[in-house]
């Protein structure tokens, strides 16, 4: 291996070409022969399990022997498990609605047009609002349904969502507090946060749901979901905090000084001035927090909730479809895929677009 | 007095007087009622109960334990293990991660292509489920009956991994892990008093020794020294067991986190300055001397920092071992609130150790970090 | 006599151990034009950032147009909002529009409402010969505008005294006439204007009195003609010998 320092004359057409990016050496001409090699049956293997020896079909399903390919069946008859999780039947349709509620969030988060310190909030508010109203029900013809039942792919957005709403403003008041210049409020603030992030999220999630209620007065505990949910948040907020703080302090002092001296109020400085500035210059690294606490939602089954990870081990269970489970693995992953990758791509765009012109 | 309230002073100490108080209330608050609570549900506080015995076993440990071990060594025997999976995914996750480095910044484009697709794959779906994928892979191997074999030494079932080991005296393989370490320390602190083949030499030739030793000392007349598995009735017998549980840990996190430090060693790698390299060709050093003299060293600099965060995050990630049954410290710990009710106590046990092995990683990466950095800069 | 617009009494300011304003007094009257000169180091900016409070004092007191500018949060905000000030960096919001940096502090420190600010912001940024712009952002526009622009921001809250902190150090010569011009129009109306600069022709042109500074103290003060041509203290003499090229 060796970098691409040579070469000012560089010749075109198809064969140099093809030499140039795979045999430009001896030593790449036979990385090239054996991962192409590798790459080749790789795909094709794939292919074979993933579509030719598949079957699809949950009528099928008695041609889902060992040896064959995937058995995808397992995803017809297991799908609104992964999904909703346990969920009513008949109200199946409130659950993905709800879903779609938020995706059209997330997606208009990504237009400009929302991009003001009101607006965003307000959008995400009413988004998150929405998807409660939706799931709980309880008034028109949608009958209640509890948290408890919430399940699958809705918990997981539900939890994403709700941690989100929580913890952003969290984020923000730990970051101004940490920069306060009163001592004891940032030094405070500053022990939170770092003992917050040392710890693994498992272990914070954990002493919610099993440690409040003992240290807590009844009044104060809320059910096991809201705990949890808020322990997310503030796991996410000392994170979120720390990029904000760093946002925060690239803004020049002269600005400070200029908005002070125009008599401007405290509140507007932080609202109009650094906050602003703050998160367009951190966006990329938020976005990134915002890509790991999707991911990290999966931990949230080690705590008994049924979000899309234990709906997934539930499907696969111990019963008909036990030998499955690289078909329904194979399905979670393709939906954490595309909403972690989605929003990954995202972030990287914003960033290339950041840096070329002004936000 | 309108004139006191306004004044910046005054108002200072007031607001922070009156949020140290609003903080000792919320305490004193949550200690009364921990009372309370405790008094009410009868258990004992204090930390006398990790003298009693626990009453169950773990299925992995490093060190001896039973059903009749105390909960002090239990616990020990979890933080072992958690050390145990944390070390052995930041050693082969790094090696992977320098190997996907590199492939992501070859000139040859397939790969690249290799790299990337790896790296993408990997960093998107979350470790909880990729452990899940290759605990579930390790138990759908066939019975012991039917095991794979590999090249004749080694077994694959639905037991676990069993390759051939050597019969070392009891808690053999600790000492021999304390031995690399000594010479790992050997290697660092001499580093620039003593000749290369003297250092080398005697570190070496110091494990090497202490190996022959363990195995000389654990010999048993009649016993191979190689033991080799093979199937006695319904199990594997013989050999050393990689047992499925600690298996699938080490390979989700060790392939997850290698998509992580590839990217940050690959940073480092870009980090490097253009120019620096030329200057390296100007002298006429070849390719392999650029890479060794020049590139690696500024590169590994440039990623130390990022490198020690993500070695942070993946000792915490090994709490996912959870998901599989492993017996690391959080899970032997959750189990001991469960079976004997001291939370508090066990919580902060919990929440110190991480703390411990965080600040003993960022310790030891950041004096690494001040020794090699480039002087002259902050 | 009317009330002086600016009393400064014995005031002493400490960084530290380092005593950067030892014992000034300075009384400046309404109208008046005065130009702060010497090495750095002397406390210029230092002294004028006491007046509006962006720097705190240790011992003495400050008095602007009656009020006094001290521990008491309240009269400090009252005392910005008749003192403007242009900072040698210009300090504008780079988020914002030219004209949004101008209407927003109206709105939010006097509480004008939005049309009415933009009349006035559109006003001042005409007199300052930048309307042009004024939907462009700060980083689109040369050192010279955007000073500009950072003047007639502070000029949208209609004070009573403007300061000025090195406001051509930055920028580069080909600019600084621009802004020079319009700080000398600005001169010719009757607000109190004190300037901390090395531009001494623009202090022979509308400064009525200079004052030398160093080491924390005023050394010498007088009209802009004893200044230079004949002053009695040597560092004015060494001063003014080295800024006279």
């Amino acid at each position: 291996m060796s970098y691409a320092l040579n070469n000012p004359q560089e010749a075109s057409g198809f064969v140099a070409t093809l030499r140039k990016h795979f045999f430009a050496t001896k030593f790449d001409a036979v990385m090239s022969l054996a991962f192409g090699a590798l790459v080749i049956w790789a795909i094709v293997s794939i292919l074979d399990w993933a579509v030719f020896d598949a079957v699809f079909r949950l009528e099928n399903r008695d041609q889902c022997t060992y040896d064959a390919g995937a058995c995808w069946a397992v995803i017809e008859s297991r799908g609104r498990l992964i999904m909703f999780g346990l969920y009513p039947y008949a109200e199946q349709w409130r659950s993905t609605l709800a879903c779609l509620v938020i995706i059209a969030t997330m997606m208009l988060s990504c237009v400009p047009l929302f991009w003001s310190i009101r607006r965003l909030p307000i959008l995400w508010v009413g988004g998150f609002a929405t998807f409660v109203l939706l799931m709980r029900g309880g008034f028109w013809n949608m009958p209640l349904v509890t948290s408890e039942q919430w399940g699958g792919l809705a918990l997981t957005l539900f939890i994403f969502s709700a941690v989100f709403v929580i913890g952003m403003p969290l984020a923000v008041l730990f970051a101004l507090a940490r920069r306060s210049d009163l001592p004891v409020i940032a030094k405070t603030f500053g022990l939170i946060i770092d003992f917050v992030r040392s710890l693994p999220l498992l272990t914070i999630l954990f002493a919610a749901a099993v440690v409040v209620p003992l240290i807590a007065p009844e009044a104060l505990q809320g059910n096991k979901l809201m705990r949890v949910v808020v322990a997310f948040a503030v796991f996410f907020a000392a994170y979120q905090a720390e990029i904000i703080r760093a946002g925060l302090q690239s803004t020049s002092a002269g600005q400070e000084e200029a908005a002070v001296a125009l008599g401007m109020p405290y509140w507007s400085l932080v609202v109009d001035i650094l906050l602003p500035q703050a998160f367009r210059n951190t966006l990329p690294s938020t976005i990134n927090q915002a890509v790991i606490t999707f991911k990290e939602t999966s931990i949230v089954t080690f705590v008994g909730f049924f979000e899309l990870m234990a709906s997934g081990n539930a499907a696969i269970g111990t019963g008909e479809w036990g030998n499955q489970y690289v078909e329904v693995y194979v399905f979670l992953a393709l939906v954490y895929f595309l909403f972690v990758f989605g929003l990954s791509r995202y972030g990287a765009w914003l960033e290339t677009r950041m840096r070329l012109g002004h936000g | 007095m309108h004139t006191i309230l306004a004044s910046r002073r005054f108002r200072r100490a007031a607001i922070q007087a009156a949020f140290v108080g609003f903080i000792l209330l919320v305490l004193v608050g949550l200690v009364v009622t921990t009372q309370q609570n405790i008094v009410a549900q009868g258990i004992a506080t204090g930390f006398g109960f990790l003298e009693r015995t626990t009453g169950w076993p773990i299925n992995f440990s490093v060190i001896e334990v039973s059903a009749r071990s105390t909960y002090a060594r239990i616990i020990l025997a979890g933080l072992l293990n958690t050390m145990l999976v944390g070390f052995l995914t930041l050693f082969f996750a790094s090696v992977l991660g320098i190997i996907l480095a590199l492939l992501r910044v070859s000139r040859n484009t397939l790969l690249r292509l290799v790299g990337t697709t790896y790296v993408e794959v990997f960093r998107n779906i979350p470790v909880v489920l990729q452990v899940f994928f290759w605990y579930a892979v390790l138990t759908h191997l066939p019975g012991p009956k039917e095991a794979h074999s590999l090249a004749g030494v080694a077994m694959l079932s639905n037991r676990g991994i069993v390759l051939p080991s050597f019969t070392f005296v009891e808690n053999g393989l600790v000492y021999l892990a304390l031995g690399v370490v000594a010479a790992g320390l050997w290697l660092w602190f001499t580093r620039n008093r003593i000749s290369r083949a003297v250092r080398l030499g005697v570190g070496l030739g110091g494990v090497a020794a202490l190996f022959v030793g363990l195995v000389v000392l654990g010999y048993e007349p009649g016993a191979p020294i190689l033991s080799l598995p093979y199937l006695k009735g319904l199990r594997i017998a013989g050999g050393v067991t990689l047992k499925p549980e600690m298996t699938a840990l080490v390979i989700g996190l060790v392939l997850f986190g290698a998509a992580y430090i590839g990217e940050i060693i690959r940073g480092g790698l870009i980090a490097v300055d253009r120019g620096k390299l030329e200057a390296g060709r100007a002298l006429g050093l070849s390719s392999f001397q650029i890479n060794r003299l020049i590139l690696v060293p500024l590169a590994l600099r440039a990623s130390l920092p990022s490198l020690t965060n993500q070695y942070v995050w993946l000792m915490k990630a090994t709490t996912v071992g959870l998901a599989v049954g492993y017996p690391d410290y959080f899970a032997v710990i959750s189990t001991s609130i469960n079976q004997s009710g001291q939370t508090l106590e066990l919580l902060a046990l919990l929440m110190g150790g991480f703390i411990v092995l965080n600040y003993s990683i960022a310790f030891v990466m950041n004096a690494i970090n001040d020794r090699i950095k480039i002087k002259g800069r902050s | 006599m009317a009330d002086p617009a600016i009393s400064i009494q014995s005031v002493d300011k400490y960084y530290g151990d380092y005593h950067a304003l030892r014992d000034v007094s300075l009384t400046v009257p309404d109208g008046e034009t005065l130009v702060i000169c010497g090495p750095s180091g002397s406390g210029k900016s230092t002294l004028i950032r006491c007046i509006n409070g962006l720097e705190t004092y240790a011992s003495g007191t400050v008095n602007v147009l009656g009020l006094a500018v001290g521990d008491d949060r309240h009269l400090c905000n009252l005392v910005r909002k008749q003192v403007g000030m242009v900072f040698q960096n210009f300090n504008l919001f780079p988020h914002l529009s030219v004209l949004e940096n101008c209407v927003l502090p109206q709105i939010r420190a006097i509480g004008q409402d939005r049309d009415a600010a933009t009349k006035v912001a559109m006003a001042q940024l005409h007199k300052m010969r930048v309307e042009e712009h004024a939907e462009k952002f700060p980083d689109q526009l040369s050192g010279g505008q955007q000073q500009r622009v950072a003047l007639a921001r502070a000029l949208c809250l209609k004070p009573k005294i403007m300061l000025f902190d090195e406001p051509t150090s930055a920028l580069d010569p080909e600019m600084i006439s621009e802004v020079l011009d319009v700080m000398q129009s600005l001169a010719k109306e009757d607000m109190t204007i004190i300037c901390v600069t090395h531009e001494m022709g623009f202090a022979r042109a509308v400064a009525d009195r200079v004052i030398l500074m160093a080491e924390g103290r005023i050394v010498e003060e007088g009209t802009p003609e004893q200044m230079f041509t004949a002053p009695t203290q040597q560092i004015t003499r060494d001063f003014m010998k080295a800024v006279h090229r």
